[in-house]
């Protein structure tokens, strides 16, 4: 209570002030966000759901501006980054090399995103956007996910492979771009376009190597703490100047660096988890679809979207538990859509990214949620029956 | 493709540094600047010097740049008013106390005089447009500062030198602090202030504003040290209550460093959990230090001999600063040591009496710029080096150890 009372205190402070500077927004936010999350945790729900639902509070209130919010955009870049690193370096070669949960990412992925394609494809959409929309919707919420908490050991590497093999192929649709450029602008113009990518590419393989080598001497906390948010920056500083989401950019950065180990960055190489810094993140992104939301006509092919993502990933989870022996809460979790998937999709289809986020980020995970407690409950009775049942014998 | 090659360059020189003081221990002096933490404000000079003014994200950055040091000064002015902790002030000795009043009298009172006395070179020479007593409080304030906590150091072929009494008493720190914030109010450029529709006028106005700020921000990190003590929850939320604290600062224009204090004050001396809260900003500070040089690097580096500072006057102001403060201390010691036997030898002063400046000091300079207006930023960056300089200024101790009574 007393916390909530500070935030709307500092609120209140803003809404006074005539024009409220930077700091003062980005310090409201990240509190906001913060006892958005203890208060969400409280009501036995998700933190991020939490911080989910203060961005959209935010967002919706008339202190909000469009030009605050872009005022602190450069500071949620390097929060964005610094979730990205995150999540790339949470994944490594040990989990990739797990076969069992390699093929039951495969299943759980491949399912979703042949559902919504072969639904999709009945629509007037052009063939790449159909495609690149049935590639996100395979791709699951690490971020949803508290590593802490949640009991099941698969559930987590679950949602990272499938986010990665979402993300990689996605990734490959950019070829097809390619292929269009070259055939309406020429061989030369590409070549020219291919030498800047190239000298990117290489200065990036040059920094990731040092990058790398610098984390090997890191012996501290304090040393892992500045070293990744400098790294933050550095790779916010470069996300503004290739004009790359930071998020992706950090995201393949994460992984890049984490791959680049036999066995995954050790503990105290790894970022570590910054609650501030994805709070913030998130808020910020959350109250910055609700400033762009324009009350449009929800095109036809939404629905079939989300109920094709829904029963694709139900399948695929059946499917994977049957082929692979996991149980249905691991995989059960990956429902919701992550904020990856959520910042690709903006780049889509832009105009229904925060009717979609709400959707996949708000109304799945709740959903989830009452699908756990009625199976814990059910659970609950078999065990009490049994029990009386014993008694009995 | 500069900025990425001087980056590059910069972590090599950063690396190669970090490799060779972990084969072997380096010299105090060295060890000193170390400490310091010197070698960022070189890295962020180096950055800053290949960060092109036209390119495209400097005007992100220096956005970012702006605020992320506003930040920090609000952390560093909360971490002088977390060592103002009463109870433990009234543990020292008495005649320690009254010798560092007296040594804080002296350098105060002489670097008014010597600043009174350059009034004109302050206009004419290091760039000041206007406010003169506001600037010559801050030079003050800055005379006043040494480095806390006073390091160790392993000299070859000493013993370890046995602690002066009175070394780890920030007194002259916190005196340096309650000066800003006395005297800001009646010398603020702007005696105006609103908040919403509700005007602060006059000294009495700024005043309270002021210390409602630092109490209300002391109140909240409070709470947010009650509900959380420690772990990733508790840093999360003391960050979100500095940064809004400090934007709060920026809009009505009041120094961040003196809120930051007061805040401090009133958490330290109100908590339950006092050693939790000092050990945690303790673990934050070694995070926050490197970013605040780098960035002040990033600053005199990017404007190198050209908008931010010029090279002509700035060697005799650096100069003058260190005497001035080093003459002040020497005076208030010696009557220190003539009427409490503080220090008790001839060593002993020369120690305490050059003892370095730290990061406040830097502070306390770089919050002028937030304070006043200037053409160029000599005054500043004389002030940064100023601060270098006197952490090479060491005493090695005694050949024999002597012992205190």
């Amino acid at each position: 209570m007393r916390l909530f009372c500070m935030t709307l205190g500092i609120g209140i402070l803003i809404w006074q002030l005539q024009s409220p500077p930077e700091m003062a927004w980005v310090g409201f936010l990240m509190t906001a966000s913060i006892v958005g999350a203890r208060l969400a945790y409280r009501a036995k729900l998700p933190n991020v759901l939490g911080m989910i639902v203060v961005g959209l509070a935010i967002g919706f209130a008339p202190i909000t501006t469009a030009e605050s919010h872009q005022s602190i955009k450069p500071f949620a870049d390097i929060a964005m980054t610094w979730v990205g690193l995150y999540l790339g370096t949470s994944l490594s070669r040990p989990l990739l090399a797990n076969r069992r949960l390699l093929t039951g990412s495969i299943y759980l992925y491949a399912t979703p995103v042949l559902t919504t394609f072969s639904l999709l494809i009945f629509f007037d959409l052009h063939l790449i956007t159909t495609l690149q929309l049935a590639i996100l919707s395979g791709i699951s919420s690490p971020i949803f996910l508290d590593r802490t908490e949640h009991n099941l050991r698969d559930t987590w590497p679950f949602s990272l492979c499938v986010t990665a093999i979402g993300l990689g192929l996605l990734f490959l649709t950019g070829l097809i771009f390619g292929v269009q450029f070259i055939q309406t602008d020429g061989f030369g113009p590409f070549l020219h376009l291919a030498a800047d990518i190239a000298l990117v590419v290489l200065m990036g393989i040059v920094g990731l190597e040092l990058a790398h080598r610098w984390l090997q001497h890191i012996h501290t906390p304090t040393g892992q703490f500045t070293s990744w948010f400098t790294l933050s920056f550095l790779l916010a500083l470069a996300s503004w100047h290739i004009w790359i989401h930071p998020l992706i950019l950090a995201w393949a950065v994460g992984l890049a660096l984490s791959l680049r180990t036999k066995r995954g960055l050790r503990p105290n190489m790894r970022p570590p988890n910054a609650e501030a810094l994805i709070a913030f993140a998130l808020a910020h992104y959350v109250s910055g679809l609700v400033l762009d939301w324009q009350i449009l006509p929800i095109p036809p092919y939404f629905y079939a979207l989300i109920a094709a993502l829904i029963l694709g990933k139900i399948a695929g989870g059946l499917l994977s538990s049957r082929l692979t022996s996991q149980p249905v809460q691991a995989w059960l979790p990956l429902l919701p859509q992550g904020f990856l998937a959520i910042v690709c999709f903006e780049s889509i289809a832009s105009e229904i990214a925060p009717l979609y986020f709400i959707c996949t980020g708000i109304g799945l995970p709740l959903l989830h949620l009452v699908v756990d407690q009625i199976a814990q409950k059910i659970k609950n009775g078999r065990i009490r029956t049994l029990a009386r049942r014993t008694q009995a014998v | 493709m500069a900025f990425i090659l001087s980056l590059i360059a910069g972590f090599g020189v950063f690396f190669l540094g970090q490799k060779i003081f972990r084969r072997m221990p380096p010299y105090p002096l060295i060890d000193s600047l170390r400490i310091g933490r010197a070698h960022y404000l070189l890295l962020g000079v180096l950055v800053g010097m290949f960060f092109s003014e036209t390119d495209e994200v400097f005007h992100l950055f220096e956005v970012l740049r702006y605020n992320c040091i506003g930040a920090i000064l609000l952390w560093i002015g909360l971490q002088t008013g977390l060592s103002t902790n009463l109870q433990n002030l009234r543990n020292h000795g008495i005649s320690v106390i009254y010798s560092q009043t007296a040594v804080v009298l002296a350098t105060g009172g002489f670097t008014v005089l010597a600043a009174f006395a350059s009034g004109l070179i302050l206009y004419r020479y290091l760039g000041l447009l206007q406010n003169l007593p506001l600037a010559i409080v801050l030079l003050t304030c800055f005379a006043l500062t040494a480095r806390f906590p006073a390091p160790f150091f392993q000299w070859p072929n000493r013993p370890i030198p046995t602690p002066i009494p009175g070394q780890n008493l920030p007194l002259s720190n916190i005196v340096a602090m309650a000066v800003l914030c006395i005297a800001f109010p009646p010398l603020a450029e702007n005696s105006i202030f609103y908040l919403g529709n509700l005007p602060f006028i006059g000294t009495t106005g700024i005043a309270l504003l002021m210390l409602g700020a630092g109490v209300v921000g002391g109140i909240a990190l409070d709470f947010s040290f009650r509900s959380h003590r420690t772990g990733a929850r508790a840093i999360s939320l003391v960050l979100g209550i500095v940064i809004a604290l400090a934007g709060l600062c920026q809009a009505l224009d009041l120094p961040s460093l003196s809120v930051g204090f007061l805040s401090g004050i009133w958490l330290i001396n109100t908590t339950v959990a006092k050693r939790e809260i000092v050990e945690f900003t303790a673990r934050a500070n070694d995070v926050i230090e490197p970013i605040f040089f780098a960035l002040i690097g990033s600053i005199i580096g990017e404007f190198g001999g050209d908008i931010f500072f010029l090279w002509s006057p700035l060697y005799p102001l650096v100069l003058t600063v260190i005497l001035v403060r080093g003459m002040g201390r020497t005076i208030g010691f010696t009557v220190s040591q003539t009427l409490w036997q503080i220090p008790q030898t001839w060593r002993e002063l020369l120690v305490i009496s050059w003892h370095p400046q730290g990061t406040l000091s830097i502070a306390i300079g770089v919050q002028a710029i937030y304070l006043l207006d200037f053409q160029h930023y000599t005054l500043i960056t004389g002030l940064v080096i100023a601060v270098f300089l006197s952490q090479i200024i060491l005493i090695p101790p005694a050949n024999s150890p002597q012992s205190h009574t």
